[in-house]
């Protein structure tokens, strides 16, 4: 009797500390809106999470430093889901249900997006930019989910009519990571070949944590195509590149926006010379000084909260995660509601923060960002070399 | 009656947490990976095996459960049971040959055998291919409506019952052939005890709990896709068992909260979790060697009940 006596003293304890983290009511208080965040800050998938949770403290940190959005300062809580579903899905419902946040900003990952995505929409919480390009945020549109991230779908698209149309090529291969957004950009390319009667010549699944990829690149140098596409992430890309060079393939490859980060070219050297990738967020170039100016603006923003420090495309992100809230959340008035700031939004036509650039949302149309364009590594930088694209 | 009397207080947890339904949730996911750990369990402690494959049976539950509620609207309590039955005959074809081999060649068999089905499930359309299955509807039942206070009496009562049937079995002649056949298995079929069989029983038995922890783990994150059911679930099921404390309800019951909980306790603070898991796995292998449940220094009196 004793010892079950201990046991239950025990958890009543632990039950104890899990309340003490309680901070109840609205997310919306005299001197500070409260919202919400998941990254994986833990676990392989931190190195994107970590970048990711900067860009926004820095945006953030520089909007408090001015004294907030109409008085009000914004407090930004972030729960570690190492990218696990199953930690999302309860992160998630302790920030509405618990810390009562006004909105959720910026979430990391395909699987947690998705498996909160129907939950926030349901309980009316506004989730403000995701970070996945899974086609199912946008498609169908729904009432509280705003995706920014191009869909990895539309890529495929863009990408299979940028090789046809500019690059007049017809035999080209696609290599994927056999995981959701290999397959979606398969997809892309897939259906936008077929509109022109055509197919990929060939079509490799690859895994993305093995090292030697020699067997899939016979396989691609024995079919012979004469363009190739690497639907990979940052490490497995630069594999493939590189023993495809040291084989003596030489076709134009195109890989995806996730690699469009610096580290790209610092890991991958003489390798990735040449590679053609696409891109969402504009890099400042001669020609477009408008932009740099901007660009400017952000390194300087950044460097304020993380002094000396060059931001990875996963701060970018961030950053344009918390330029479109905090843009929002001033056009929604001194008395900002979750439905204000959503019909403030849906008011965006094409309109350009600091980095974010071209961000249309109505209720009937939540793709975000429809429009790439296309870079090439040349001498160890990213060189443009087409203007936007949609594919309206 | 007194073995039952630890019960008791998990009943009462619902009702100073009724308005906050998410903690709700933690404690029906760390109920939910009890049962698959249960199920690690039986294999590890009782018939001496080793898998480090689980997490495939926990994947064949959960989609089989989403599968016949989603595209085919059978009600949960079918759905639930046809998941266990499922990974449980899983368990037995692939069984049949891995348990030829022992040791660590059973885990690099068990080990292919979790990555070959997390890619089948992959290649397949009606589990969603890579993009998984959303939507999952939690199930409701008479005037229970969907809500985590009824999803946690549901889980509780599935783990009150692994118990019962579970310290029935061990103090059965199946039971004691199983542990003898763990001692030493050479002994045991000296005695006459049919050591594939046993090994085989303790293999599906094993499945079937854990593709019945999957069917609720399906309907309780209501998404579900390939890449949840990978290496670290398996690993983490046998670390459950490891370090909550081998060979009862109440040590695996631990260690799942151990695995569940302090994530979620630690993930709001910009910690690193998996830096706190692992110090935490070392600090209790080492002084800890069987399990948390030593601390509570009631070892004796939950141990006897199972084993």
């Amino acid at each position: 009797m004793k010892k079950f006596f201990v046991f239950s003293v025990i958890l009543g304890l632990f039950l104890t500390f899990v309340f003490a983290a309680d901070t109840s009511t609205f997310g919306v208080y005299p001197d500070k809106v409260v919202i919400g965040t998941f990254q994986a800050l833990s676990g392989p998938y931190a190195i994107i999470g970590q970048g990711m949770l900067k860009g926004m403290k820095a945006y953030f940190n520089w909007i408090n430093d001015q004294g907030g959005i109409n008085g009000r300062k914004i407090d930004l809580l972030v729960y570690d889901d190492q990218l696990n579903p199953a930690l999302t899905v309860t992160d998630v419902k302790r920030m509405v249900e618990q810390d009562h946040v006004f909105s959720v900003v910026g979430g990391l990952g395909t699987p947690g997006c998705l498996a909160v995505m129907g939950y926030l929409n349901d309980n009316g919480v506004p989730f403000v930019y995701q970070g996945s390009g899974a086609p199912q945020l946008s498609n169908p549109p729904k009432e509280y989910v705003f995706p920014v991230q191009p869909n990895y779908d539309l890529e495929g698209h863009l990408i299979a009519r940028f090789l046809v149309q500019n690059e007049h090529k017809s035999k080209i291969a696609v290599m994927y990571m056999n995981n959701d957004i290999g397959q979606q950009e398969l997809d892309g390319i897939q259906k936008q070949l077929a509109d022109f009667n055509m197919k990929p010549y060939i079509t490799i699944a690859y895994n993305p944590t093995s090292a030697d990829f020699s067997s899939d690149i016979i396989k691609l140098m024995s079919a012979n195509p004469d363009s190739l596409v690497i639907a990979g992430l940052i490490t497995d890309t630069i594999r493939i590149v590189t023993q495809i060079k040291q084989y003596g393939l030489n076709i134009p490859i195109v890989t995806i926006y996730p690699n469009a980060d610096p580290a790209f070219i610092q890991l991958g050297g003489k390798a990735v010379e040449g590679v053609i990738l696409t891109g969402w967020v504009p890099i400042p170039t001669k020609d477009n000084p408008d932009f740099t100016a901007k660009f400017d603006q952000y390194l300087k923003i950044y460097q304020k909260s993380y002094p000396n420090e060059i931001p990875s495309s996963y701060a970018a992100a961030g950053f344009i995660a918390a330029e479109i809230f905090s843009h929002a959340l001033e056009l929604a008035g001194p008395n900002p509601t979750r439905d204000g700031l959503v019909k403030a939004l849906d008011t965006f036509d094409n309109w350009n923060g600091i980095l974010a650039q071209g961000i249309t949302f109505t209720p009937t149309d939540r793709e975000g960002k429809t429009s790439m364009y296309f870079m090439k590594i040349e001498n160890g930088t990213f060189v443009p070399i087409s203007g936007w694209i949609t594919l309206k | 009656m007194k073995k039952y009397l630890w019960f008791i207080p998990f009943v009462l947890v619902p009702l100073p947490f009724l308005g906050y339904p998410f903690l709700l949730s933690i404690f029906v996911l760390i109920g939910i990976y009890t049962i698959a750990a249960i199920g690690m369990d039986v294999l590890t402690t009782w018939a001496g095996q080793i898998s480090i494959g689980n997490a495939a049976f926990f994947a064949v539950g959960a989609y089989t459960s989403a599968i016949l509620v989603v595209n085919f609207h059978v009600p949960f309590l079918i759905a639930f049971l046809a998941s266990g039955l499922f990974a449980m005959i899983i368990g037995i074809v692939v069984g049949l040959p891995a348990l030829r081999v022992s040791g660590f060649y059973l885990a690099v068999v068990t080990m292919a055998f979790g990555i070959a089905v997390q890619q089948i499930i992959g290649v397949f359309q009606i589990t969603g291919g890579y993009n998984g299955i959303r939507n999952i509807p939690v199930p409701s039942f008479w005037i229970f409506k969907a809500s985590p206070v009824y999803q946690y009496y549901i889980v509780l009562f599935i783990v009150f019952l692994i118990f019962i049937v579970l310290s029935r079995i061990s103090f059965s002649k199946s039971g004691l052939a199983l542990f003898a056949m763990r001692d030493s298995e050479i002994a045991a079929r000296a005695f006459g005890v049919n050591s594939l069989k046993y090994k085989l029983a303790a293999f599906a038995a094993s499945a079937a709990l854990t593709g019945l922890a999957g069917s609720l783990y399906a309907s309780a994150i209501g998404f579900i896709s390939p890449s949840q059911f990978d290496l670290t679930l398996s690993l983490d099921l046998l670390a459950m068992v490891i370090v909550g404390g081998t060979g009862s309800v109440m040590g695996v019951m631990i260690g799942a909260a151990f695995f569940v909980g302090l994530p979620f306790l630690l993930s709001g603070y910009n910690i690193s979790i998996t830096i706190i898991q692992g110090v935490a796995l070392i600090v209790i292998l080492l002084f800890l060697p069987k399990g948390l449940l030593q601390i509570f220094k009631i070892t004796d009196l939950f141990k006897k009940k199972v084993i």
